[in-house]
């Protein structure tokens, strides 16, 4: 013990740093691989204080231009606008989908970063407005991300410039299923993976949701196809999508969330082993 | 004494300058990021304990961390360069050494000292940065790559900020003249 004791005072510079290191390291692992738990959580709620401040002197000098009540409701017509054959209004705050009920929350972006290679945002809405995980993020009408931590003004949402994050999709309406990851280059693009040789693609195919994770109604807009690469020595071919979203602009959302999520899920749950 | 809150003086404004201006330079798709705070920590006493590096630039690092919302990179970061510090001062230190409580400075140390000095500590950082932000073994060329363009551009940065904030030499010898008639 003695001697444990004495290699520790010996070392102390490299046992501070090792333990520096791995308290670094884990609040790493903690926000940016799945951004959750309650260190996330403080870091968000510190951070969002300091640009909530900083944003208020903006905000006053944005006030002689904008009108932030009138640019949310823009927002959220230009989602309706876009989605209009499929959609039907039954108030303000709920839209339909594909006889889905979704609820629809529009929220600002009050941090972001798109230069990382694991970005996120926050928004200023959070489990006072009804904003809960798992919910989708829309921008303009485009997907855009995941809700994956809220507090009780703020949500963190994992955009789908990020490395850690897998999106289920389909090309066109009919066409086959497959997972959207980002590379990290640029924020512009995502690639398409699994998708099989037989199928048929042109640059400018609409790319859509499956709607089966949940999270998003079915055939909503994600982006288009910009290049199709094929290998030989693969059986899939991989597409590089371009993004609807545009997160180098990106300031007014909102949330989605489906009503009916409680009856699917239930159905799911009694499904026999 | 003197020095030592001379130094975090300047650590807290370069942190304060970070936060407030130099968060958004970040240009060419993430592969140019300014980290001035780096400047107060190249401007630390060479004399401080060594694991006083470790705690300032881990705390330093941390404390961006909470403000910008990076979630431990910076930190990480800061540690390594911390426990590097004292190798690098080693590294370019005179063979009499330097004089107590002293800071590298153009006027006293020379621009390639001082040049050395920043690019040893801002390349350190920024590979560790990057490192830890790919978080993969493959993205390490890229993330050396990237250090490489971020410290140039830092350092070029650290040499404007020196030349027209550095410490400037004394005058040698009284002002009085001898001869108060020329």
């Amino acid at each position: 013990m003695h001697t444990l004791i004495q290699l520790l005072r010996r070392n102390h510079r490299m046992v501070l740093f090792v333990l520096l290191e791995i308290i670094a390291l884990n609040w790493i692992a903690s926000t940016h691989a799945h951004p959750r738990g309650s260190i996330a959580s403080i870091g968000m709620k510190m951070s969002s204080s300091w640009t909530g401040t900083l944003g208020r002197m903006m905000y006053l000098k944005e006030l002689k231009t904008t009108n932030v009540s009138l640019l949310m409701e823009n927002a959220r017509l230009r989602t309706a606008n876009i989605n209009a054959q499929k959609t039907n209004f039954t108030d303000t705050y709920d839209v339909t989908f594909n006889q889905e009920i979704w609820e629809s929350i529009p929220a600002e972006i009050i941090r972001y970063s798109s230069d990382f290679k694991n970005n996120i945002l926050v928004a200023n809405r959070g489990r006072s407005s009804g904003v809960i995980p798992g919910m989708g993020m829309l921008d303009n009408g485009k997907i855009a991300g995941l809700v994956t931590e809220v507090t009780e003004h703020e949500s963190l949402v994992l955009p789908i410039i990020h490395l850690h994050t897998e999106w289920s999709v389909r090309l066109g309406n009919e066409g086959a299923i497959g997972r959207m990851v980002w590379s990290g280059q640029g924020t512009e693009y995502a690639t398409l993976k699994d998708i099989p040789l037989t199928e048929l693609i042109l640059p400018g195919d609409p790319v859509v949701t499956t709607g089966f994770q949940g999270t998003f109604p079915s055939g909503l807009e994600v982006g288009k196809v910009e290049e199709v690469l094929v290998t030989q020595a693969d059986k899939f071919q991989s597409v590089t999508v371009k993004l609807g979203a545009d997160y180098k602009h990106i300031h007014y959302v909102e949330f989605l969330l489906n009503s009916s999520a409680g009856i699917v899920d239930s159905l799911i749950t009694m499904a026999p082993e | 004494m003197n020095s030592i809150i001379r130094a975090i003086g300047v650590l807290a404004l370069t942190w304060f300058l970070q936060v407030m201006i130099f968060r958004f330079g970040i240009f060419s798709n993430g592969w140019l990021v300014i980290c001035f705070h780096l400047y107060g920590l190249i401007l630390l006493p060479l004399d401080l304990p060594k694991a006083s590096y470790l705690i300032i630039g881990a705390v330093t690092g941390a404390f961006l961390d909470v403000v910008i919302l990076t979630g431990g990179l910076h930190m990480a970061a800061g540690a390594f360069v911390g426990l590097m510090i004292p190798k690098w001062n080693e590294f370019i230190a005179p063979r009499d050494g330097f004089i107590k409580g002293h800071s590298i400075s153009v006027s006293h140390d020379g621009w390639g000292q001082f040049i050395a000095l920043s690019s040893l500590i801002t390349f350190s950082y920024m590979f560790v940065l990057f490192a830890a932000e790919g978080f993969k073994w493959n993205l390490i060329p890229n993330a050396f790559a990237k250090a490489l363009c971020s410290s140039v551009l830092n350092v070029i940065l650290f040499s404007i900020a020196q030349g027209l904030f550095g410490r400037k030499p004394k005058t040698k010898g009284p002002k009085v003249s001898a001869y108060p008639w020329s």
